[in-house]
């Protein structure tokens, strides 16, 4: 781009965006016609006030579930929300839910709970937070811990396996359930071979946890986490139940009630997979079930919870499925349409041998949908799909990367230097290149448009673990397969569109990587807590890195500044995210997530202090005033 | 012993021939017991009982009234006790109330459920 057709790009982003913020609707303050400011206090049965409490509303007849937390006074403050009946309960690991109801009308109201204390608190505790007790003490515990990790917490939270208990002959029959398993739930045929390492160490896994959650007493060492302080109990959160696709209804543990423990997704409730807040504050997602009749993706109204389903022909009688999404500078929405690229599509003979991925994009003003097909001799899109500070799209591939011109309709295709070179994440950096993850590989590969070549950057080995020296026999490293040890697992990276850094979170390493677009040094900065799994990525204005986790129920901000994280929670237990996204508007940040086993989409409002003292003002203002 | 037998026979059967049900039970109206024991059975049982969607693969049989006509006693032994290597025992995990709502929202299926949701969020 020369310089004067740059400054013309400079120009239309900037006049644009002016544009945008106009048309942009403030969803902290509500719509106009809802006044109703719900508020109350926290305190134990003694009498302290309690910080981080989480506490829902929930309308009547609704789908959505609002949901703020208490700050250091015990205070909480909801945005304005419709009159109606409202369910409303508070939940705090180490504490009986606390319920009651409440009809707003029109004006501020209060509800105070007392929320009395329980030493049966395990189901409560996130994934990463039920691993943290798994002992560190012996060899062997090191050693079983660390293929617990390896193969038990790659798809799901700990939590889902540790919420039983089983007998050791109990555990083997999970064990030999799990090693026959698809990502999607579904089971191998009884003719396909069982997952080889699991069989390997399934003996030694079964002695393992009927020792951590068995009949007997346990070693572990469960503990109530640290409260949250300080901005993560400032957002409000919204989340939206999803009717499941096939027979219609509601999950049945969709997380509300941290006592059932985690979200499982059972029965129909999995694999609306990645989700995106348009500026409307409405929410498209995508879905990645093969055989789905009737949602290739979806939107949810950001209000209601209404859902609609739109369907793109896929195989014979099946919609397109859909997984990676992501919002453009001009407001539209774009996905990758992966029918042949879809993790299982194996399982729909139909599919096998159907057109490579295309990308899709929808204008979420007028609903207008068009799809795009990369030419027959390239790759087709598959999992992650990103927009460079260009305003060129780019998407993921069965092996390498591919970049799609929104100005001329047409792809241009990267391969990756080493093969096989699939990719699973990818961002479009400021300069207008692409960079996409290899993440069985740890290779980042990026490109140069300029010359239109590949290039790769190998991500050092992972060197931070509670492993010591021997605890893993060489019979058991073979197990491990080719990788070993060390892996780091790059997921979902995300670019920086106003600075030269690209940012990997590293799922096995359980760390963020930075990466300077122009020295190509990399800097590692290791996660806040062990066993979160960083998966996906997003850049606010303030170049602060935000990260889903999917092992735990939290998001992680990263300061590159102060180089300090500061974790936000999802209200709900089993979020088991798969990507995170998000919608930067007039300051204000929103991120959005749909949690995976719970059929559920999470739309998160950052507040500051000055939006809870402008809510508490006017809750006040209404009291004296009465 | 045959009965346990046969409860066994049915939990072995790696690719259930029943047809399933084209609807899930969310219609009908439901006890809070039965309503219960739907939850339970989701979180616990469904993984391995319930098609994950409609074109996959269950590892256990499809569940429902008929599985259970004069085989209660027997299936409340196996949820606790398990069948060998194959199926956990629930034992140490469930009360046998949690059992019981188990089998009393079995008995609300006509034919194994393809889908378990309930009408509206429940929470």
């Amino acid at each position: 781009m020369n310089k004067k057709n740059r400054s013309l790009w400079t120009f239309a982003v900037a006049a644009f965006a002016i544009l945008a913020v106009a048309a942009w609707t403030p969803s902290i303050t509500g719509a106009a016609t809802d006044n109703a400011i719900l508020n109350g206090t926290v305190k134990s049965a003694s009498g302290e006030k309690l910080e981080d409490v989480t506490v829902f509303a929930k309308i009547e007849g609704r789908p959505v579930t609002v949901s703020v937390f208490t700050d250091e006074q015990g205070n909480f403050y909801f945005p304005p929300m419709e009159d109606g009946k409202y369910s409303v309960w508070a939940q705090a690991v180490g504490f009986e839910a606390a319920r009651g109801e409440v009809n707003l009308h029109g004006a501020p109201q209060r509800k105070d709970f007392a929320m009395k204390e329980t030493k049966d608190f395990w189901l409560q505790l996130t994934g990463d937070e039920q691993e943290a007790a798994l002992p560190e003490d012996t060899p062997n515990h090191r050693r079983m811990k660390d293929v617990f990790m390896r193969n038990c917490t790659s798809c799901h939270e700990a939590n889902i396996a540790l919420q039983n208990k089983f007998d050791e002959q109990g555990w083997e029959a999970i064990i030999n359930a799990m090693s026959r398993t698809n990502t999607d739930g579904g089971f191998h045929p009884s003719d396909q071979r069982p997952n080889p390492t699991l069989t390997f160490f399934k003996k030694d896994l079964a002695a393992y946890l009927a020792e951590m959650r068995g009949p007997g007493p346990s070693p572990m060492r469960v503990k109530i986490p640290e409260r949250l302080t300080g901005d993560a109990v400032l957002p409000v959160v919204y989340s939206y139940d999803l009717p499941l696709d096939d027979g219609g209804g509601y999950d049945l543990n969709n997380g509300n009630d941290w006592a059932f423990g985690p979200s499982m997704g059972s029965g129909g409730g999995q694999a609306a997979h990645d989700a995106q807040v348009d500026w409307n504050g409405n929410i498209w997602f995508t879905y990645n079930v093969p055989d789905s009749l009737d949602r290739t993706v979806g939107k949810i109204d950001g209000k209601t919870g209404e859902v609609t389903n739109i369907k793109v022909p896929g195989p014979g009688e099946f919609a397109a499925s859909t997984h990676g999404i992501t919002l453009s500078h001009d407001g539209m929405i774009w996905f990758t349409m992966n029918s042949a690229g879809a993790i299982n599509a194996a399982a729909v003979p139909e599919m096998v041998g159907e057109a490579p991925g295309k990308i899709g994009k929808i204008d979420p003003k007028t609903g207008k949908m068009e799809i795009f097909q990369p030419d027959a001799n390239m790759a087709g899109a598959s999992i992650s799909i990103d927009e460079d500070g260009r305003g060129d799209i780019w998407a993921s591939t069965g092996r390498g990367s591919l970049r799609f011109d929104p100005k001329t309709n047409k792809f241009t295709e990267f391969v990756s230097l080493t093969q096989p070179g699939g990719s699973y994440g990818m961002t479009g950096d400021r300069d207008g290149n692409g960079w996409w993850t290899q993440i069985s590989l740890d290779i980042v590969g990026h490109s140069d448009v300029e010359t239109g070549k590949s290039l790769e950057i190998k991500v050092p080995p992972n060197t931070t673990s509670f492993l010591k020296e021997g605890d893993l026999s060489p019979e058991d490293l073979e197990a491990y397969g080719p990788r070993g040890t060390g892996t780091e697992a790059p997921r979902r990276l995300v670019a920086d569109r106003n600075s030269d850094n690209v940012w990997v979170p590293d799922y096995s390493g359980n760390n963020l990587l930075r990466i300077n677009t122009r020295t190509l040094k990399t800097t590692f900065y290791p996660a806040p807590r062990a066993g979160l799994n960083p998966y996906m990525g997003m850049v606010d204005s303030s170049h602060n890195v935000w990260m889903n986790l999917q092992g735990s129920d939290y998001v992680a901000r990263f300061d590159p500044k102060t180089e300090k994280w500061t974790l936000f929670s999802w209200p709900i237990r089993g979020t088991s995210t798969r990507a995170l996204h998000m919608a930067e508007r007039n300051g204000q940040i929103q991120l959005t997530a749909m949690f995976y086993n719970a059929s559920r989409a999470g739309r998160m409002v950052i507040r500051s202090k000055q939006d809870i003292q402008a809510l508490k003002a006017r809750a006040e203002q209404t009291v004296a005033s009465k | 012993m045959k009965r346990v037998a046969s409860i066994f026979i049915l939990f072995f059967t790696i690719f259930p021939i029943t047809v399933f049900a084209q609807q899930s039970p969310t219609k009908s109206a439901m006890s809070e017991t039965q309503k219960e024991g739907r939850r339970v059975f989701q979180q616990k049982c469904a993984m391995c009982h319930v098609p994950a969607s409609s074109s996959a693969k269950t590892l256990g049989t499809g569940l429902s009234k008929t599985t259970l006509d004069g085989n209660e006693d027997a299936l409340r032994e196996t949820i606790m006790n398990g069948l060998g290597n194959t199926m956990p025992g629930f034992k140490y995990t469930l009360t046998s109330t949690q059992v019981g709502n188990i089998i009393d929202f079995l008995k609300t299926l006509d034919t194994p459920a393809r889908t378990l949701a309930s009408e509206h969020p429940e929470r």
